[in-house]
């Protein structure tokens, strides 16, 4: 039995761990785009990108793929799968034959559709590569433009702003990480990075890049013309489905799969960024763009492929973490849901429980790390203690 | 806190037994580094106060099933009596540093 993953991201790596810790024997092999081996992508907005860590932790070193025996190739890009030979094609040329197919393939950041966006200076972020040309731009006095007001462009600008660099962030919508937190996050998250100097334009879009006089860039605004220095792009991920929809693979907003994370054929399975999944926490389908997600997901095919029984179904989970701050979401927050506020935005510490029909169905939590292990637990069990019990700081959750 | 006082050869009084409630954690410094102290029961556990895998302090997790601390961060898990790392992202363990309570006085030796 050859298991082949196409893509050596978080989930891929994942897989191929698991596919060991759950007691497989046949042959693993690892196909990945990139030059390195497989890291987590989560400090390239952060640690690596102002410099405080060399590089993001690696979860698969050369010793690790030797004593696991996971036959990993980097700069391989996979061109196509042949579904009735078992094959995938490489760019080289090369076919490599499969008995099982895991498409961990994730994603490229979205282009920005206007003029400009291919000149010297324009940056988009997702590759160890790309945080470190970015970081070479941080210094004190440069001005940088970031567009788009959600996690990635906003973890950019607190980093920029901790080196100095003078941040506009632009963002299209009325709100900042509209599509996953309701407005009173939103606002908490203006407030931050206002504190901070950071100049947030909302409802706003840039029309054209071009080169500038005084410094490298000048980007057409709504209300005019302003040089940076450097432009990042962060308006999010661009599915690679390509090859699944090229071998006609069923396809709805990401790779469509079940509880163990098989395609709409049983020999070729997906996870991480690019699988849309059932989940019972969202009522339907979920794709989520999310570390845990790409860890698990991965986890659970691995177990799967092995001979194991999984179900995934987690419940989703996301943070992000901006200066001294430590946000996590748990579950699917609601604009239209009831909220019990333990603690305030002001005291820059709280946690947002939101409730429906006196049960519990999202937890966002600010630098309150220990509210969400709770919430997860009662989540799970279906409970939740009363709104006086939750907003009562003197009160230990996790003693309930 | 200060904890600069040495009773004999390498033990240091790091806390009392008082300042950790029961199933929790309590972050102290011994020689520039944190520690994380640990209450299973009534009994006393220390280990590095830094997950493995990445910059979360130990401390602000949660002691689950009596006896494994879960990361703030990534939902890693240690055994806090071995140190052994036991659910994903942590594949290294945490190193453990010995401990005795005396008179209610915990006291550590730094562990290699």
């Amino acid at each position: 039995m050859h298991v082949v993953i196409v893509g050596a991201g978080q989930a891929g790596a994942w897989v191929a761990r698991s596919l060991r810790e759950n007691g497989f024997e046949g042959e693993v092999t690892l196909l990945g785009r990139e030059a390195s081996a497989p890291y987590e992508r989560p400090p390239l907005s952060k640690g690596v990108l102002s410099g405080t860590e060399d590089h993001p932790p690696v979860l698969l070193t050369t010793q690790q793929c030797d004593a696991l025996r996971v036959g990993f190739r980097p700069n391989t890009e996979v061109v196509s799968i042949d579904r009735a030979r078992r094959e995938v094609r490489c760019e080289s040329g090369e076919t490599v034959a499969y008995d099982r197919l895991v498409l961990t393939t994730g994603g490229r950041p979205r282009r920005l559709a206007c003029a400009g966006t291919e000149l010297p200076g324009v940056h988009t972020l997702r590759t160890i590569e790309d945080s470190r040309a970015i970081a070479t731009l941080l210094q004190p006095g440069k001005r940088l433009l970031i567009v788009g007001g959600g996690w990635i462009g906003l973890e950019i600008a607190a980093t920029a702003r901790k080196k100095q660099v003078d941040v506009m962030v632009l963002e299209a919508g009325p709100r900042l990480c509209a599509r996953s937190v309701p407005p009173l996050i939103s606002t908490a998250l203006q407030g931050w990075h206002a504190k901070a100097g950071v100049d947030v334009r909302l409802s706003a879009t840039v029309s054209s890049i071009e080169k500038g006089t005084r410094r490298d860039l000048r980007a057409s605004l709504p209300w005019g013309a302003e040089e940076f220095d450097a432009v990042v792009v962060g308006i999010g991920l661009a599915l690679d489905t390509g090859l699944a929809e090229a071998c006609g693979l069923e396809v709805h907003d990401g790779i469509v799969v079940d509880h163990q994370g098989r395609t709409s054929d049983p020999k070729i399975y997906a996870a991480g960024d690019v699988a849309s999944r059932p989940c019972s926490w969202a009522g339907g389908r979920l794709r989520l763009e999310s570390w845990a997600n790409a860890q698990n997901q991965a986890i659970a095919v691995g177990k799967t492929l092995a001979g194991g029984e999984a179900a995934y179904d987690d419940i989703p989970w996301f943070w992000s973490d901006q200066y001294d701050k430590n946000l996590q979401v748990l579950g699917i927050p609601s604009n239209q849901l009831e909220g019990v506020m333990r603690g305030s935005v002001a005291e820059g510490s709280f946690t947002l429980f939101q409730t429906f029909d006196g049960k519990l169905r999202s937890v966002i939590a600010v630098n309150a790390p220990r509210d969400i292990k709770v919430a997860k637990r009662w989540l799970r069990e279906g409970t939740c203690p009363p709104a006086a019990v939750l907003a009562d700081r003197s009160v230990r959750l996790d003693k309930l | 806190m200060d904890f600069g006082d040495v009773m004999e050869e390498e033990w240091i009084k790091v806390g009392t037994v008082a300042d950790i409630d029961e199933d929790d954690t309590h972050s102290v410094e011994v020689g520039g580094k944190p520690v994380c102290l640990y209450n299973l029961g009534g009994e006393i556990f220390a280990t590095d106060g830094k997950c493995t895998h990445g910059d979360a302090d130990l401390a602000l997790g949660m002691v689950v099933d009596s006896c494994l601390i879960e990361c703030p961060l990534h939902e890693g898990s240690f055994d806090i009596r071995t140190g052994r790392a036991v659910a994903a992202p942590c594949t290294e363990d945490l190193r453990c540093h010995p401990v005795k309570v005396e008179q209610g006085v915990i006291y550590l030796r730094p562990a290699n």
